[in-house]
């Protein structure tokens, strides 16, 4: 923000004026956009102090370097095709989840975010949920490709009913998502093995008939260093140091 | 008979205006301008489409001329060639009579030996247009001159109805032919063009500060749309979707630079959209004007000052240059050129804005088409324009399911990606024949955020191949600005800062109050002690706020009650003036 002072021209004033108007429109058409894409109100604005102790400090070793990417490096995270969020309980995901759906938003972007039991729910039903905007799962899978950010929270195996068309449907998401480098933030509930472990791990979302090749591909590449494509984020559980 | 009296049809017609100087004057230059057309054929399409009328009520003076320059003029329209020797023989000689007059052989020699004197006076072509303008005067000057004979006794002895008379009079001399005569229409050849060409490239080169067009001053619009004299650009965009604050931005920034500009605001009236004007110099929030008084919600003192500032500013750098016409809707186009014409009576006009096209009346009726009406109303406006050297600017609506359309896909745009925006020249309400014929067309949509923080504008129609791309511009509906984008798309610092400030609510974004400096650090320390960001950054004291600040702290508890409440200023306590938060 500019200081006005009383000494101000005119001119000096309107130039100073207008930055400042500007600044403080941005900041509230951002709070309405983190609304518009489903933030609560407890987990709007997690700035970085409230961050850092939602990581997990044993699984990274650098928890500042980690958030400091986050907060003051955001277009780098633009550019990431997944963050992925595990470890922790519910609440710990969430909140880093949200946080860095906030601080993506706050990048100009749009976002959106959905349970990934209400998700996968209605992209495995024909039904036709009332009669907005999205009605049927073609409509909710177009609005999810389209989305600028988008978080999938708490993604576990028995959302995905074997047999259904789930997998096809995320898979459509996440492959036009990756294409055009839209970044998708997705939490899952159970801490994700890493490397060749996850082929065997219970863990592993790997059935590609029933979670598709996209959380396949997702959930057995948990990466701890710096990935083109890949972003994690482990958080640990309330009340650890 | 003599041959006078075989070539005047109407002798009433010779006397004019009983000036016999300008008889003399007309006996001399009418034979010479009809020489000319004779024999350059340029010329002669000059006169057809400058307007230079043949006939009894036409704008030659005196009989045998008036007959010669029909007979040119039948002949021209018929055959597309000048009249020759044998040609003219030809005519007369298939003539019987002319008029109720019979002719013989000797008037046909009279008539032909009439075309030999012409056809062999020396006129040079350079006289041309000097003899044009003189003929075209005194034609000018006889209708002026009969209106007023034919008036005159009734408004010397009118006893009632004067307005009416004098608007009847006003109405008459409106309408006299060729007053604005067509400066616009010309032949120009490849060969005459050429060397203009070079002038204009070498100009170019030469003084590139010498730019015929007139910008809007907002570079982003500068770079997609030439807005030259005699162009006519048409401001498309939804109910209540910016077209109108777009306009006024841009007529705003035209006066501010000089440019003369006229506004016909045929929705709004003049008065407030001054205000407005005010308001928006200010950047003061014109909600504020709206709701008075001098409490939190009204006129402070810091703003009040600011706006009569900014009436000052503008009456000193920027009045000259700014008209607004107000209108009724449904007001006919011929009234608002009418108008205009006033305030063009006064001073040049370089940029004439019709807010918007829709509420015109229409002056045609084409049976259930009301949208070629409309068109003609547009062609009309853009003619107007043209031929007075303006750059017109007018608004139209978007068809309302293309709006919706529209406003859906701008929800998925952002100013890094307004791809999604897209409005084509088949979205515009009324007849296609407006965009088409038009130089220039924007759509302004404004984004999904609410309030709206930006305008998209989409090159519906553009110069070469600048059309169908899209601009993103800085919008602020409380201040009703449009600007330039003042940061780049991404991660903006001083945002992140207020977005992850706890001291700083929702609320406090939305109210004006904490423009005047970001939160210190001593009033974060103070449990919500907003009203701070009310105090100039000079005056701010430095010690501790607990002991030197109680009456801010007042403040702010009051404020922090009353923003929960009803704006009222009633409830304003003493100690709430701006003498004492800004210690004026």
């Amino acid at each position: 923000m500019q200081i006005i002072t009383a000494d101000d021209t005119l001119v000096e004033y309107q130039k100073k004026m207008s930055h400042n108007r500007k600044v403080r429109a941005q900041a509230k058409a951002v709070l309405q956009r983190a609304k518009e894409a489903g933030i609560p109100e407890k987990y709007m604005r997690i700035n970085k102090e409230s961050f850092i102790p939602l990581v997990d400090n044993y699984y990274h070793n650098d928890v500042n370097k980690l958030v400091n990417s986050i907060y003051d490096d955001p277009l780098k995270l633009l550019k990431k095709e997944f963050i992925v969020i595990d470890g922790g309980d519910v609440q710990q995901r969430k909140s880093a989840g949200f946080a860095v759906l906030f601080r993506l938003i706050a990048c100009d972007q749009r976002g959106m975010h959905w349970e990934n039991s209400k998700l996968a729910h209605q992209l495995q039903s024909l039904k036709v949920f009332g009669t907005g905007e999205a009605s049927g799962r073609n409509d909710i899978t177009e609005i999810c490709r389209n989305v600028g950010i988008l978080f999938i929270s708490e993604c576990s195996q028995g959302d995905f009913r074997p047999n259904f068309e789930t997998g096809r449907f995320y898979d459509e998401i996440l492959s036009y998502r990756d294409d055009y480098r839209k970044p998708t933030i997705i939490s899952f509930t159970n801490p994700l093995p890493s490397g060749d472990v996850a082929l065997n791990s219970e863990n592993a979302m790997i059935d590609l008939e029933r979670f598709g090749q996209y959380i396949g591909i997702i959930s057995k590449s948990h990466k701890k260093t710096d990935d083109e494509r890949f972003f994690t984020i482990r958080v640990k559980e309330n009340g650890r140091k | 008979m003599d041959e006078n009296e075989i070539l005047e049809i109407e002798k009433s017609c010779n006397v004019r205006v009983n000036n016999e100087s300008l008889k003399a004057l007309a006996k001399k230059e009418e034979p010479r301008f009809l020489s000319i057309l004779l024999k350059d054929q340029e010329c002669l399409m000059d006169a057809i489409s400058f307007g230079i009328k043949d006939g009894e009520e036409g704008h030659l003076w005196l009989p045998k001329p008036r007959f010669l320059f029909s007979i040119i003029h039948e002949y021209y329209k018929k055959y597309g060639k000048l009249l020759t020797r044998t040609a003219m023989e030809s005519v007369m000689d298939s003539l019987s009579s002319i008029g109720r007059v019979k002719i013989d052989d000797d008037e046909r020699t009279t008539a032909r030996m009439y075309f030999d004197e012409v056809f062999g006076l020396e006129a040079p072509v350079s006289d041309y247009e000097l003899l044009r303008d003189h003929i075209n005067g005194r034609y000018l000057q006889w209708q002026g001159f009969e209106i007023m004979k034919s008036e005159m006794e009734g408004l010397v002895k009118a006893t009632n109805g004067q307005a009416e008379k004098i608007k009847h009079i006003q109405n008459r001399f409106l309408h006299i032919d060729n007053l604005e005569a067509d400066s616009y229409c010309l032949t120009l050849g490849m060969v005459d063009a050429m060397p203009k060409v070079r002038e204009h490239i070498t100009e170019r080169r030469e003084h590139p500060e010498d730019d015929p067009r007139i910008p809007t001053y907002i570079s982003a619009l500068d770079k997609t749309y030439y807005l030259t004299p005699c162009t006519y650009t048409v401001v498309s965009g939804m109910i209540n979707g910016g077209k109108t604050t777009l306009m006024f931005n841009m007529a705003m920034n035209m006066a501010r630079a000089g440019h003369n500009v006229c506004f016909v605001s045929i929705e709004k009236e003049a008065l407030p959209l001054f205000i407005r004007l005010t308001a928006l110099h200010a950047l003061v929030d014109y909600n504020r004007i709206k709701a008075g008084g001098k409490g939190d919600y009204g006129l402070s003192d810091v703003y009040y000052q600011k706006l009569i500032e900014a009436t000052k500013d503008i009456e000193d750098n920027i009045k000259p240059n700014f008209d607004c016409i107000q209108l009724v809707p449904g007001t006919k186009l011929s009234k608002i050129i009418a108008e205009v014409e006033k305030v063009k009576s006064r001073k040049k006009i370089d940029v004439l804005f019709v807010d918007y096209l829709g509420v015109i009346g229409y002056e045609t009726h084409h049976q259930g088409r009301p949208d070629l009406d409309e068109a003609m109303v547009s062609k009309r406006l853009q003619a107007y324009g043209k031929i007075n050297r303006f750059v017109t600017v007018v608004a139209s609506q978007l068809k309302t399911p293309s709006a919706k359309e529209i406003r859906n896909k701008s929800k998925k745009a952002t100013a890094d990606d307004p791809s999604q925006v897209e409005v084509n020249t088949e979205d515009l309400a009324g007849s296609k024949m407006i965009i088409a014929d038009a130089d220039n067309g924007l759509s302004a949509i404004l984004n999904s955020d609410s309030p709206p923080t930006k305008m998209f504008v989409y090159g519906t129609k553009a110069r070469d191949d600048e059309s169908r791309s899209c601009v993103v511009l800085d919008f602020d509906g409380r201040i009703g600005r449009v600007s330039d984008p003042e940061f780049d798309s991404g991660q903006i610092t001083e945002v992140d800062s207020l977005l992850y400030d706890d001291q700083i609510t929702e609320e406090d974004l939305s109210s004006d109050d904490g423009l005047f400096s970001s939160p210190t650090e001593e009033s974060k320390a103070i449990d919500g002690l907003n009203e701070d960001d009310f105090c100039f950054a000079e005056e701010k004291p430095k010690e501790p706020k607990e002991i030197e600040k109680p009456k801010s702290v007042e403040i702010k508890n009051n404020k922090k009650e009353k923003s929960k409440k009803k704006p009222d200023d009633d409830q304003v306590p003493e100690e709430l003036t701006d003498d004492d938060i800004f210690g004026l």
